[in-house]
């Protein structure tokens, strides 16, 4: 069954009961997560992907559609692709996608020697704060007691802001 | 959030499937049934990003004649969580408050959840604040913080808020 091979997948063949008891317990594992304390449940320990780098998986993909010549539109069997791409096109805050490709190598680096969570680095990157204040406001895991200097963040930062559109 | 995660997926093929072409025969049905699909607990599925090989070898179902081929696969998910600030795009603005989206995901925020200085303008429908700095309006981009999630067979609904420092309105 879908349900216990780890994928979490509800098809719709399932019959009524079985996916909403599934989607209970989903809400369930749900409510024990926290973002603000870094209690990400069943996406623990998961790759971690930056807005910019969805935006480019997404371009790509539609580019490729485009040189299969395919005659439909990609929208016509995934009704999340375009909603996604648009929301990633529209708030991805790096300049292009050289910048792009620098932003992860830097800060995996230095966001794994500063003790940041994968989360924590993306959120910067998304959300791009102007300064310590503002990114612990955000990003309240950020705040905990000894776990980033202010002036070291406000660094990291300064050195995101280079790559920025 | 976004992520990459690796999920499986019972793909059927038919018999007249069986030739040359059934790697692309299954890697187009995987795209076909999962892509745009929700996945419970890992969230929305986007699009899978590729196939891992190898290719797992069918299994026969004698019921229906059918080869199944547990797939394994790497997919573009967005993931949301109780707690995360993200950016939204306004959607629909009421007197009881806004509806945004970001990407797949569908947020209420409640007008006690505004900041408190935010008053309805039912002329324009939008939100604006007394000293006329911030504006929510349809299709204006507003940072907000997931407050409530839940989860349901096929859909996940959110709701959010704005009343908090560093949160409202933004470029992009």
């Amino acid at each position: 069954m879908a349900q216990a091979n780890g994928t979490g997948n509800v098809p719709s063949s399932l019959p009524g009961a079985v996916a909403a008891s599934a989607a209970a317990s989903a809400t369930a594992a749900a409510r024990d997560e926290d973002a603000a304390q870094l209690r990400l449940g069943v996406m623990e320990g998961e790759e971690v992907l930056m807005i910019s780098e969805a935006a480019a998986l997404l371009a790509k993909r539609e580019a490729d559609h485009a040189k299969l010549g395919h005659t439909y539109s990609l929208d016509v069997v995934n009704g999340l692709f375009r909603p996604a791409a648009t929301y990633c096109a529209r708030f991805d805050r790096i300049q292009n996608k050289t910048a792009v490709l620098a932003v992860r190598d830097t800060f995996d680096g230095r966001g794994a020697e500063l003790g940041l969570h994968p989360f924590e680095v993306a959120q910067l990157v998304n959300l791009m704060p102007a300064d310590a204040e503002e990114a612990k406001a955000i990003i309240p895991s950020l705040r905990e007691e000894g776990k980033i200097d202010n002036d070291v963040l406000n660094g990291l930062l300064m050195e995101l802001t280079t790559f920025a559109k | 959030m976004f992520f990459l995660v690796d999920l499986e997926r019972r793909i059927h093929m038919p018999p007249r499937q069986f030739n040359a072409k059934l790697t692309d025969s299954l890697t187009q049905r995987l795209m076909q049934e999962v892509e745009g699909s929700f996945a419970g607990r890992h969230g929305f599925v986007i699009m899978v990003v590729h196939l891992h090989e190898p290719i797992p070898h069918g299994e026969l179902d004698h019921t229906t004649g059918f080869a199944v081929f547990p797939l394994k696969y790497k997919a573009l998910v967005f993931r949301p969580f109780k707690g995360e600030v993200l950016d939204s795009v306004v959607d629909k603005v009421t007197q009881h408050g806004f509806f945004a989206d970001a990407g797949p995901l569908k947020i209420f925020v409640s007008h006690h959840l505004l900041p408190q200085d935010m008053g309805y303008d039912a002329q324009a429908e939008c939100w604006r604040s007394v000293d006329g700095g911030d504006l929510i309006a349809r299709d204006a981009s507003v940072r907000l913080r997931i407050l409530g999630l839940k989860i349901e067979a096929t859909e996940i609904s959110a709701t959010g808020s704005v009343r908090d420092d560093y949160l409202g309105t933004v470029e992009g």
